[in-house]
Parts: C-alpha cells; structure tokens; sequence
C-alpha cells in the first residue's frame, strides 16, 4: 500500500485547517481583542465593576439627545433618499435613455469617495467661501455670504442623501429590473393604476429591496462620523462623533468605552436583520423580467428628465465645485494650493509638509492591499469549501467588521493593554492592520462568489488529469477568479485610501494619512488652509476615482456581491 | 486489468455501495447501468480517486491504488457537464494533460493535433471553448481525456447533457474512437440504449449492488432478477405463487422451469396471438390495441388480471379488436426465472 499517498492527503487536510488559523487569528488580535479591552474598560475601569459610565449614560439628558440625534437624524436621511431614490429607480427600470449605463456606473462614484473628499466638496458649493456663495455675492453686491448651510443639519441630510442615493437607486433598480411585469399587467387589467398601482403592487412587489436598502442606508448615517465632524459643527454629534469627543478631547475613556457598546449593539442588530432579509429575498428567474423602454409620452419623457436632473446636479455639481475652488484663488486661476501642499510653513498644524501625506496613504493602502488580500483569498478560500457548520459561522464571522464602526475600532486600539505594552499602538503598522479589517470584508465578499462559481467538476478534471493541489489552485482557481480579485483589492485599495474614522484615532502626528491631512485643513482659518484642503481632496479623489474606473471596467454582472 | 473487491461506501448512515465485486479486463468497455441514486456515479468516482471508499480495495494490475491520490493514477475521467476549463482554448484544454506530465512543447502539439482529429475537430484547435455546440464539447473532453493515453477511460454520463439524436450518433462514434485505439473504458448512463450501443459488457446496478454482469444480448435475453427485467423495460413480469421440482405455479397456469424463480418473465419477443396450444398459450380479452409503425402493441387480459403485453406484426393479415378474445402462445425459449433480488 502506498502509504505515502495517505499521509500527503492528510497533511493537506491539516493544512487547510492551519490556513484557516491564520484570517481566524488576525480577527481575534485585531478585532475582538480591541473590542473586548472596550468592554473591560466601559464595565470595569477600575478593574471591578462599575456601571457608573453606563448609569450616567442613561439618565443623562445630554446622551440621550445624542442618541436621539444619531436615531432620528438616520430616520430622516433615510426617508430622504428612498423618497429621491424610488421614483429614480422606477425610471431607471422601466425606461431606455442615451447614455444610461454610463450614468448608472458613474452613480455608483460616491461609494468609494472618501467621506472628507465629499465634505470638502461640499464645503467648496456651498460653504462660505464656496461657488454658490462668491456668485451670488458678485451677482448681488452681498457683503456677507447668503447661503448659510454650513453647521446646519439640511447640509448633513444632503450630504448623506448624496452618498447613498445611488446605493439605493442601484439596489432598488437592479431588484425591480429581475421582477415579472406580468403582475403589474395582470393589475392594470383587473383596472388599477396611478397611485393604486403604487400601493398595492409596486411598493409590496418592491418591499425586500427597499427594506434592504433602507437598513443598509440607515446603519451608514447612524455611524456617520468624517461628515458630521466636519460640517456638523460642535452643536450635532451622533454616537460616532461623541465616541471620538470623550476619548481624544475629554479624556472619559469608560463614557467613549460605553457609547461604543451601544453603538456596536445596533450595528448588530442592522446586521441581523439585514442578513435575514436577504435570506428571504428570492429572485425570480423564470418569467418576463421587467423589459426598459424609451419614453413615449411628454410626461413619461418628463418623469425621466428631472429624474436625470436631480442625480447629475446631486452628483455632479460638489464634485465640480471642488474642482473649481482648488484651482482658483481670487486673482483666478491658480496652482499655489498644489504647490503649498509640498511645503511646511511655521505655524501649520501639521508637523510635516501635506504631500508627505500622499506618501503615507499611499504605502498605507499598498500594504492594507496585500494583507486583505491575502487573508481575504485565505478566508474566502475555505469558506468555498463544503458548506458545514463551520462556515455557516465563519461566514458572518469574517463580516462583523463591516458593521463595526471604524471609530470604535480606532478607539479599541488606542486602549488595548497589548498594544500599548508591545509598542504596537505607535507602530505605523497599525494603520494597514485597522484598514485591513475593513478592507477584508470587501475582498472576500468579491472572491467568494467567483469561487463557489467555480464548478466542482472543473477542479476535479484537472485533478484527474494530473494536477496536484497546489496546479489545480494555480491553473484553475486563480484564473477563473482573478477578476474577482482586481475587484476585491482595488476596493480594499480604495477603502484604505479613504479610511478616516480608525487613522484619526490611530495615525501618529508624524505619519498622517490624507484624510487626516484634509481634516486637519478644513479644521483651520485662512485661504492658504481651506485651499489646500481643496488641494489634496482633489488628489485623493482622483485616486479614488482611477480605482472607481478599473472596479468598474473589471467587474463582470453578477460575478460580486456589491 | 482493474479489480474491485468487496467495495462499501457510506454517507453518513446511507450505505450507497454494498460490496461490489467488478474485474474489468483489458481492452473493454464496461457499462454501469442503473436508474440515478444506484450508485454507479461514487463507483467511478472511487475508482478515479476522486473520494475514498468505506471499506473494500481498488487494484490495477493486482497492486492496490487505494491510497494513490487522484493525479497519480494516471486515468481519464470525462464528466456529465464535461467540465472543459473555460479560461483555455480547445488545444490549451487538450494540452492541459500533457502539460501535467511535463511532456515537452514539441510532443504535445503533436498529441494534441492527434486527439483533435481523432474526434474530428481539427480546425477547432483556436476556438474559445465558449463558442462550441453541446456535440463539439463533448468531443473536445473526450480529446482531452485521451491525450494523455491514460491506463483506463471513465465517462460518466456522457451523452446526459446531449438531445436525443445527436446522442445516437455520438454513441455509435464514441466506440469506435474508443475501440481504435484499444482502450480500456468503463462507460456510466442510465439508459438502455446506450448502454447497449458502447459496451461489451453491462452491470445493471441497483441500490449500490451490481445485480447482473453480461453482455448486451445476454442481459437482454436472460435478465436474472425482478429488477434488471423492469429497468430493460420488459414487461410481462408474472408472480409465482408456488414452486415445485422444475414446475412453478402462476395464475396464468402451472410452467415448466429450470432453475428456481420468484417471478417468471414471458419475454415480449417469445409471445404471439395463436390457437390454444396447451400449456404454453393463455386466454385473454384485448383491452388495448396501438399502432406503433413496425408493429401493434396488444394488451391482454387474462381472468386472473394479469395483463399482457406483445407486438403483434401489422403484416399479419388481422387485427385483433378491442374486447376480442384471443388465446396468447409462449415460446418456451421466452420463459425467464428471475430472482426477487440477490440472494446473499
């Protein structure tokens, strides 16, 4: 007997469950390990028990608004764009137009701008120094900016109606597209239309994706952080905001260690309900889809123009504005900001030049890449294997991050009694590790769709034609996902690029990243600031943007789960 | 060439093979027959390797394989989807192989422009695999599988994803393929006709046992059991009631057998409509008369409600109506014993 054979086909099942140690490891140092030092400090900070922080939590005033804003603030952000969103996904469903695609693709730009880009394009429409506002002041002859959105919660609504309109539209829209129209046509018949047809049909055909998307919509502006910090001002705070305020200005590391619990708690829960709705979502393959039609009549063609409108003006017109005031100063065209990013002038806030920053995020995002990357293939690996018990668990398992918030990870860091001993919690390292958690999620979401697509025959022919283990990964599995994989890693790439909950809490002073950079800018008085920041957001964007380009060319339908 | 002994596999508490014993000998096609959930598929995918049996022992050449992992046993396996690799073009698919076994640049080309036109799609060397019809994938697996020369051929299902006539010539050309180049081959379907069509020898499977190893024309004849009768599609199964030193007793009256039954088969092809000729003819009423082209199929009912079916040439100058009463003739050749099921 060739017990040779034996024992290499038991060393690769032992190594298979080794592989798995690995993503399985990163998650408990990285990830539980941080929250868990979160736990011992909001309950025990003294070493024993101690509800005080959650006590004052509750019977506060003040922390209850603050959770009354975050709740109602999402409430109403949500409502806001699934009412801009609907109608939009009805036109996008239903009627053909020139150019739709490329619209539809360039809608989904805001997932992967970084919330400080879009802060400051907003800041350069509509702030005091802003587009809007110089127009109207030369139109009018105004002596003092007549547009005042700036820390007010209109502007926060419009920013986060910005950011997940076209979340909303694309979910709504792709969902309606697969659904029969023979239900809508068997109504009509039996004589419903107008709103009736609304009613009874269309929202409750539409329910499971609308659902889904407001749950999604709403976990993002519950944890809205860089949007709120910077354009909220001191009198809006969500959760997010106030963990970040009683960990770095006030110092009350068991109140930040409490809200933190809260806040995890309902992010578990979106994350319950979101995955059972999806669960329950069934598309139906079978009969006639939803078929997309030039409009016929003036008031079809009216419905799809100021839909059209409202999502280019949406989309279009902060990024413009951005672009415009970075390259303007008031003797007109201008690349000072640029070249000022270079230089470190006495009395900056930062203690480098700002394009030291490109640098950093750069080789930042280069290493988050790699290492989600790496664990993201592992993790995606084995979750493609037979589906048991333990990737039943495993699958949530390596999800939790997503709907962690980055604040409350960066905050988990700084307190973690390993880190601060081992060093680690000044180590550049940090920062790709924090961006990896993130960024991992996105990379197996995208590798493991491809990979239990591939089908098990394929595997098992090249098996018996000779391949090894190891051939069959190589020439079979890697080509077949490496799409999925440009896909996975661009996002990580992007996501690290962008990331500015976790970095603000974990970047050092002589290592910030650019959103930091940006943050930091728009913090600060002067022309020479705010057109710097103006400066290096239109950097980062363009960044995001070429990463936004290859997710797009790359990704083949129905090949990702995003 | 390839012996199994005493093969048991489990699924959890499901057995789904019960001991099978199976010599294949060298330059054969085998068949495995049998309805889906029998067995036959983890059979074959035991003897490639693909999963390892409960208990038993794979040999080639006497020596034991069981412990040889799947990319070391040098076999062709070609699959129901036909599994080609839809990154590579058809020659890259060919190739791939070859490639395996690190023949050189040279030698592969050759081999592989020689299974090409072996299965005749020599002008498809470039072709994405994407671009070809059901029939060409199929002949591209099939060169695939027999570039590397492999000691022993395995096709499960292959005509399974094919319609109906192209499946007929296929079967007819994928022997002859087979047999050109001396191959040893065990062939898995679920259909009759093709199994008759490519083996020399078919094993009827049933709920992880082999019930019957024969050639086509020996299976036809003489099914052995209840079962291998019903899966060929003979009809006319009758019961015995009773059993007695060469006679049996059914309620189509007392026959005259050989061997021990617990059913008799009056085979279709030994039946006719005739005068009543003693023991071998039984009366009955024609409940059903169709027209099949070639032939009628007559229903008849005996009084006991057994009922019979046999063809009945339209050249016979009558046609029986419906209602009429007929007296059925059995040719003795046509009386088969058959067995409940394997006994031990």
């Amino acid at each position: 007997m060739d017990r040779n054979g034996a024992a290499v086909a038991g060393r690769f099942r032992g190594w298979r469950y080794g592989l798995l140690l690995v993503p399985l490891l990163f998650l408990l140092l990285f990830f539980f390990y941080p929250l868990a030092s979160i736990l011992i400090v909001s309950l025990a900070p003294e070493g024993r028990l101690d509800l005080s922080s959650f006590a004052e939590l509750v019977s506060s005033s003040y922390y209850l608004n603050t959770l009354w804003f975050t709740i109602w603030q999402a409430t109403l952000s949500t409502l806001l764009t699934l009412a801009l969103a609907l109608p939009a996904s009805y036109v996008v469903a239903r009627y053909q137009f020139p150019g739709k695609s490329l619209l539809l693709s360039l809608a989904t730009l805001p997932f992967v701008l970084p919330t400080v880009v879009v802060a400051a394009a907003f800041m350069a429409l509509v702030g005091p120094r802003g587009l809007l506002n110089e127009w109207l002041m030369m139109a009018f002859d105004l002596d003092t900016p007549p547009i005042q959105l700036v820390r007010t919660l209109p502007l926060i609504l419009i920013v986060h109606v910005f950011y997940n309109y076209s979340l909303a539209l694309r979910m709504i829209s792709s969902f309606w597209a697969t659904q029969s129209i023979r239900m809508e046509e068997a109504a009509r018949v039996l004589g419903a239309h107008g709103w009736r047809l609304w009613w009874h049909i269309r929202l409750p055909m539409l329910r499971p994706a609308i659902l889904a998307a407001a749950i999604l919509v709403f976990s993002f502006t519950f944890t809205s952080f860089g949007v709120i910090l910077i354009l909220g001002g001191l009198q809006f705070a969500t959760l997010e905001v106030e963990i970040y305020r009683q960990a770095i200005s006030l110092f009350n590391l068991p109140m930040a260690a409490a809200l933190s619990l809260v806040q995890i708690g309902a992010m578990f829960l979106m994350l319950v309900l979101y995955t059972r709705l999806q669960r329950q979502t069934v598309v139906d393959l079978q009969s006639a889809r939803t078929v997309a039609r030039p409009p016929q009549t003036t008031r079809q063609r009216l419905l799809v123009a100021v839909n059209l409108i409202i999502m280019i003006v949406l989309l279009f017109a902060p990024l413009l504005a951005l672009v415009a005031r970075a390259f303007s100063s008031p003797d007109g065209l201008t690349t000072r900001y640029f070249e000022l990013l270079s230089s470190n002038p006495r009395g900056s806030v930062l203690f480098v030049p700002p394009l030291e920053a490109v640098g950093n995020s750069l080789r930042f995002a280069l290493a988050t890449t790699v290492l989600s990357v790496v664990l993201g293939v592992i993790a995606a690996y084995l979750l493609s294997g037979r589906r048991s018990l333990l990737t039943a668990w495993l699958d949530p398992l390596f999800m939790l991050p997503l709907a962690t918030s980055a604040v409350t990870l960066g905050f988990g860091y700084i307190i973690a009694p390993l880190f601060v001993s081992t060093g680690l919690r000044v180590s550049p390292l940090l920062i790709p590790i924090a961006h990896t958690l993130v960024a991992m999620p996105f990379v197996v979401r995208s590798v493991l769709p491809a990979l239990r697509g591939i089908p098990r025959s394929l595997r098992e022919a090249a098996r018996v034609l000779g391949a090894s283990p190891g051939q069959v990964w190589r020439l079979i599995d890697v080509p077949l996902i490496s799409r999925s994989l440009i896909v996975g890693a661009t996002f990580a790439f992007t996501v690290s690029m962008g990331e500015f909950g976790a970095s603000l809490f974990i970047a050092r002073p002589d290592t910030p990243t650019m959103p930091v950079v940006i943050f930091r800018l728009l913090g600060q008085p002067g022309a020479s600031n705010y057109g710097q920041a103006l400066a290096m957001s239109v950097l980062l964007m363009v960044v995001c943007a070429v990463s936004f380009i290859v997710i797009e060319r790359t990704r083949t339908l129905g090949t990702s789960e995003f | 060439m390839l012996q199994l002994h005493n093969i048991t596999h489990r699924y959890g508490s499901l057995a789904v093979l019960q001991g099978i014993d199976l010599e294949v000998r060298e330059g054969e096609i085998l068949c495995l027959l049998g309805p889906s959930g029998c067995g036959k598929t983890t059979l074959l995918r035991i003897i490639a390797g693909l999963e390892r049996p409960s208990g038993g022992d794979v040999r080639l050449g006497g020596r034991s394989i069981i412990d040889v992992p799947v990319h070391r046993r040098d076999f062709g396996l070609m699959f129901q989807d036909f599994a080609l690799f839809p990154h590579m073009n058809v020659a890259d698919n060919v190739a791939f192989g070859l490639r395996m076994r690190q023949i050189p640049a040279a030698e592969r080309q050759e081999r592989v422009a020689e299974a090409l036109s072996l299965v005749g799609l020599s002008e498809y060397a470039r072709r994405d695999v994407s671009q070809l019809s059901g029939g060409e994938r199929q002949r591209v697996a099939l060169a695939r599988s027999l570039a590397p020369r492999p000691r022993l051929l395995m096709l499960d299902e292959p005509m399974g994803s094919l319609d109906a006539a192209l499946r007929d010539r296929l079967v007819v050309e994928l022997r002859e393929i087979v047999k050109s180049i001396g191959l040893t081959a065990i062939y898995v379907t679920h259909d009759q006709q093709e199994a008759y069509a490519v083996a020399d020898r078919i094993g009827v499977m049933n709920a992880g046992r082999i019930e019957q190893l024969d050639t086509p024309q020996a299976l036809y004849c003489c099914p052995r059991t209840v079962f291998v009768a019903r899966f060929l599609g003979l009809t006319n199964i009758i019961p015995v009631d009773q059993a007695a030193d060469g006679h049996v007793t059914t309620p189509l009256g007392t026959f005259a057998l050989s061997a021990p039954a617990d059913a008799v088969l009056l085979h279709p092809d030994s039946l006719s409509l005739g005068a009543q000729d003693g023991a071998l003819s039984v009366e009955g009423r024609v409940i059903e008369c169709t027209f099949q082209g070639a032939h009628y199929r007559l229903q008849v009912r005996h009084e006991s409600g057994i009922e019979l079916t046999l063809p009945h040439p339209v050249r016979a100058g009558f046609t029986p109506g419906v209602g009429q009463r007929v007296w059925v003739q059995i040719n003795p050749d046509g009386l088969i014993p058959l067995r409940a099921g394997l006994s031990g």
